[in-house]
């Protein structure tokens, strides 16, 4: 199965929650009778999750990049690729990202590159929680140029 | 056994080593380049107020820090300062502010033509 081979974001968000299940924490929403509902969501402004809402234990954030980009290849080609940021934070001290990142990257068909960031450890000093971020890398076309 | 010309095996090992040089020479760039975005006015230690886009030079330490080496066919280019990878990745504050990354390794790295050296050494070989 192949989760990224087009730009269904709503379909990678619900299959990237298949691939966490058992892991992913909670979003609750004080505003709507304390819902409750799993710790994942698509972030197009940086803007998630709203203010008001609780998290706890492993949050999944799944950030679109906006632009194309261009590379070049050798033998005067040009790759066209769009990247798509899959963020792991983990609220609770007491446990890791570690898991979640081997969950989504083993669910993920073979033939999509990625690049696995640094993993971020909590830092008294800096105030900060356990992060990582995955950006997987789909190619989008090819051309060879002159 | 299919064996290089040791002449062009010569110069695709400089142009490789080359490229890598060029990536770190991005990376600076990238550290000093005011295009990385934030949430927010920063007072800098070295006392200057930043908004955004800003660069990611206050005490000059990080740009410092950016190295390059070549070990036979692998290359590396990285940052030694000890809150880098903080830098770079971006993180979320216990308070729940997130810190954008501003990826200087990863942009140095699309951004330098590393391959146009390795393609110019194939393009002299074949010409």
């Amino acid at each position: 199965m192949s989760i990224y081979t087009d730009l269904d974001f709503l379909g990678k968000r619900n299959e990237i929650e298949s691939a966490l299940a058992g892991l992913l924490g909670t979003y609750t929403f004080p505003a709507n009778n304390n819902q409750t509902v799993p710790a994942i969501a698509i972030d197009i402004n940086n803007q998630y999750p709203v203010p008001g809402v609780t998290v706890e234990g492993l949050e999944v954030v799944i950030r679109p990049l906006s632009d194309a980009s261009v590379s070049k290849t050798i033998g005067k080609g040009r790759d066209w690729t769009v990247e798509t940021q899959i963020v792991f934070k983990q609220w609770d001290d007491k446990s890791t990202v570690l898991d979640a990142v081997e969950a989504v990257v083993n669910y993920v068909d073979l033939g999509v590159s990625f690049d696995i960031g640094a993993r971020i450890v909590p830092s008294e000093k800096i105030g900060n929680i356990e992060s990582q971020t995955i950006t997987y890398v789909e190619r989008i076309g090819y051309r060879v140029v002159g | 056994m299919f064996k290089l010309d040791p002449r062009f095996e010569k110069q695709i090992t400089a142009a490789f080593k080359q490229s890598v040089k060029v990536v770190e020479e991005q990376a600076h760039t990238e550290v000093k380049s005011p295009k990385w975005s934030h949430p927010r006015q920063t007072k800098r230690k070295n006392g200057d107020i930043v908004s955004s886009p800003r660069d990611i030079v206050d005490s000059g330490e990080l740009d410092r820090s950016l190295y390059s080496e070549v070990q036979g066919i692998s290359g590396e280019v990285g940052a030694k300062a000890d809150y880098a990878a903080l830098v770079h990745e971006g993180y979320t504050t216990t308070g729940g502010n997130d810190v954008p990354s501003k990826p200087f390794l990863k942009t140095a790295f699309t951004e330098a033509d590393r391959l146009g050296l390795i393609q110019q050494a194939f393009d002299d070989e074949l010409t």
